[in-house]
């Protein structure tokens, strides 16, 4: 009997994946492109913020979300209820006047915020809003996403389909790209493809631009991904040569993977 | 869509803790600077004065001792300069004097504008007024409101244990609106290039209205990080959101500093509304002729106590010591006493008079008289009219001027008494009363740093006080049933006010 325990106990831990231990090397990657300029200046969402309410009296108000796990969900990051309200009462407002076009403007500069979506549980579509040549615009509008916020997951598929890929290129080095996107996705073994001309477009029009090369996942932490490009699609104009050897892929590249579409 | 990122960078400055090494400031220490020209200082006697203001208002300012027990600078140093400040490189708060008011503004290097602002009416006693805890605390409040923090979190307000921010309640804030609800604890960082502060909020914190007599306390959703260096509070609800409160609490307070400061030692029944209390006693004689009427005389007691939530309430205690004289019908006699409280509402008037005021009252009168007095067929007779402990209300208006340390006041005052629980004969009292009131100011002194200030009284009235007989029974002659008293008396006395 003891001998049979034994077993099971050999066969649990032989079935368990051999990299559930952290991959510390993506990890590594990640900071060392989080401190990249070419980060910072990409045009990809880093961070949203999740408002129900612009235009009130005080400050707007935030969805009341428990976003605890969202951003280990994907590469994108939520600034806190509580925190995007405090900061936008502990600052004067860069835009005075309390048109909903000032309030927003007010809110991502001063939360820092690449995108805001706003939404109610009233049946309404939501919109994503940012900011383009510093006025509001709205990127996407569209039903709300299953659960109306609260499931986490939905929501973020739900804003990755709006903004038209997957993931995004933060990360690069020769034949090999570091990839932020959806941990639930990036688990598996799958292919993808930068897009071509994507770097400095928050949304992808639909049906994508063309391909600049395809890439095949090495190893995945969470939300990011390692992925060496297979072969290059781009032609002479583009600033990439053949893989392996010199491959300019702009970092805030935006992936899609077909296969999981 | 192509779009352009709008491209925050984001490289964020934490304010630093009390731990900040040498190079970088430390942010929750404040400078405090007194700017004005050589003859402002000189007229506010900045010497004398400044740095007891400076240490008032930068007290005022500490946790712990600030508004609410809160407040976001552990450390102050004081500057009084007669050229534009030369701001140093931490936060400073600016004490500006011009002709008309002081202000009062928060400033930090790098930011083109205060973030903070506040001010008061200005008069030569500005410095003086700074030194009052109840003035700087409404200052610090209304700057503090402003700023990017209320308070700091330090160990004297943080009790971890329950966990809560608690503080006690400060004599200063006397004058404050309620403490705020519910408190944000954070940490905050600057981005340097655009200004813009940014708050991680840790905890949120909720005040219990039941918590222990005069102490402030917050209990907190959870236990605050270690790891997060200095923390900050504010106001759930947001800046300023007492602004208005705050600065009509300034304009009150200052007015009743310069009323206490510049009027005959204040205190008095006469000009009502100042300081914390007054006590007076006097002594007045009559200066009629007539019958027993000569010899009357009259000590009074006076009391205010001033101060919210009873500022204007008025206490008077007069009694009319007994004084006989044998006669051929009888022996007659007058004595008397009354016990009255009252409620002055007072406003202050421009022209020739300061302030007028209208004091309703109520209380109790007790009378002893008996005269020989002619009946309606022209007999004498002994009679005698007495009511003991007679339900008394009454009305006083009164003007007041104050010439420098001397300040007098007319008034007029109606009064009607009698006993409803007495059944049968009934003696009603009915007093008109008019006087004028002078007040010298005296001498001050400093007992356990209160300002006790001592008044020299001088007064004079005319008491035209009417007893009727009603009710009478069947058996009692009451053919002589009223009797009309006019008195003018004199005299003075001394009052303690603080």
């Amino acid at each position: 009997m003891l001998l049979l325990g034994k077993l099971i106990l050999l066969g649990y831990l032989a079935s368990l994946p051999a990299n559930a231990a952290p991959n510390a090397a993506i990890n590594s990657w990640v900071q060392q492109a989080k401190a990249n300029p070419a980060y910072k200046k990409a045009v990809f969402p880093r961070k949203i913020v999740l408002i129900d309410e612009i235009v009130s009296q005080q400050t707007p108000t935030f969805m009341e979300l428990d976003v605890s796990n969202f951003n280990m969900l994907s590469f994108v990051a939520t600034i806190p209820r509580n925190d995007a309200r405090q900061t936008l009462q502990i600052n004067d407002p860069p835009k005075s006047g309390s048109d909903e076009e000032s309030r927003i403007y007010s809110a991502l500069t001063l939360l820092g915020s690449d995108l805001m979506i706003i939404g109610k549980y009233d049946g309404k579509p939501w919109r994503i809003v940012g900011l383009y040549k510093n006025k509001p615009i709205v990127i996407a509008k569209s039903p709300a996403p299953q659960g109306g916020g609260t499931n986490q997951n939905a929501l973020v598929k739900w804003l990755l389909r709006n903004l038209g890929y997957d993931a995004v290129v933060i990360g690069v080095n020769k034949d090999r790209i570091l990839v932020g996107g959806r941990a639930d996705q990036l688990t598996a073994n799958i292919k993808g493809v930068v897009l071509r001309r994507s770097a400095d477009t928050l949304k992808m029009a639909m049906p994508p631009e063309e391909s600049l090369v395809s890439i095949q996942k090495v190893s995945s932490e969470g939300a990011f991904a390692e992925f060496r490009i297979i072969n290059n699609d781009a032609n002479d104009e583009e600033d990439t040569e053949n893989a392996g050897t010199k491959t300019l892929v702009p970092v805030g590249s935006k992936v899609i993977f077909p296969d999981v579409h | 869509m192509r779009l352009l990122y709008p491209g925050l960078l984001f490289s964020l400055w934490t304010l630093s803790s009390a731990r900040a090494d040498a190079d970088t400031p430390d942010r929750t220490k404040i400078s405090i600077h007194l700017v004005g020209t050589q003859d402002q200082l000189s007229q506010l006697g900045a010497n004398d004065h400044w740095p007891q203001a400076c240490k008032a208002l930068g007290t005022s300012l500490k946790p712990k001792f600030g508004p609410w027990g809160l407040g976001a600078f552990r450390k102050f140093d004081c500057k009084a300069v007669n050229e534009p400040a030369q701001l140093g490189p931490n936060w400073n708060l600016v004490v500006i004097p011009d002709k008309t008011k002081v202000r009062l503004e928060v400033t930090l290097s790098g930011f083109s504008k205060p973030l903070a602002t506040t001010q008061f009416r200005a008069t030569d006693l500005s410095l003086t007024q700074l030194k009052n805890p109840e003035l700087t605390t409404l200052l610090a409040a209304d700057l503090l409101e402003q700023l990017p923090m209320l308070s700091a979190v330090v160990p004297s307000i943080y009790k971890p244990k329950l966990p809560a921010i608690a503080a006690k309640v400060n004599k200063g804030d006397k004058y404050l609106p309620a403490p705020p609800t519910e408190l944000s604890i954070y940490s905050l960082e600057l981005d340097p290039a655009t200004h813009f502060w940014f708050a991680h909020v840790v905890a949120i914190a909720t005040r219990k209205p039941e918590a222990e007599k005069n102490q402030i306390v917050w209990y907190l959703d959870r236990k605050l990080p270690k790891d997060q260096g200095q923390l900050w509070i504010h106001d759930v609800g947001g800046r300023s959101v007492h602004h208005k409160e705050l600065s009509k609490q300034i304009d009150t307070v200052v007015e009743e500093l310069w009323t206490k400061a510049t009027s005959p030692s204040v205190p008095d029944r006469l000009t009502g509304q100042f300081s914390s209390a007054f006590v007076g006693t006097r002594y007045a004689h009559s200066i009629s002729t007539g019958q027993l009427v000569n010899r009357v005389s009259l000590v009074s007691v006076l009391a205010e106590l001033r101060g919210l939530p009873i500022d204007g309430l008025r206490f008077y205690y007069d009694i009319w010591p007994s004084v006989r004289e044998t006669a051929a019908l009888g022996a007659v006699r007058f004595s008397g006493n009354r016990l009255v409280a009252g409620w002055s509402f007072s406003h202050a008037v421009g022209g020739i008079f300061d302030r007028i005021d209208l004091v309703p009252k109520v209380g109790r009168w007790t009378m002893d008289i008996a005269f020989n007095l002619a009946d309606q067929n022209g007999e004498v007779r002994n009679t005698e009219f007495k009511t003991v402990g007679a339900l008394n209300f009454g009305l006083e208006a009164g003007i007041e001027k104050k010439i420098n340390r001397l300040m007098l006041r007319l008034w007029a005052s109606d009064d009607f008494g009698t006993n409803p629980l007495i059944k049968g004969s009934v003696t009603k009292v009915n007093n008109l009363r008019a006087g004028v009131d002078t007040l010298v100011k005296g001498p001050s002194l400093k007992i356990r740093g209160k300002d006790i200030n001592l008044s020299f009284l001088l007064y004079g009235l005319y008491e035209n006080m009417s007893l009727t007989k009603t009710g009478s029974t069947a058996t009692e002659d009451i053919e002589v049933n009223g009797v009309r008293l006019q008195i003018a008396l004199i005299g003075g006395g001394l009052a303690i006010a603080w």
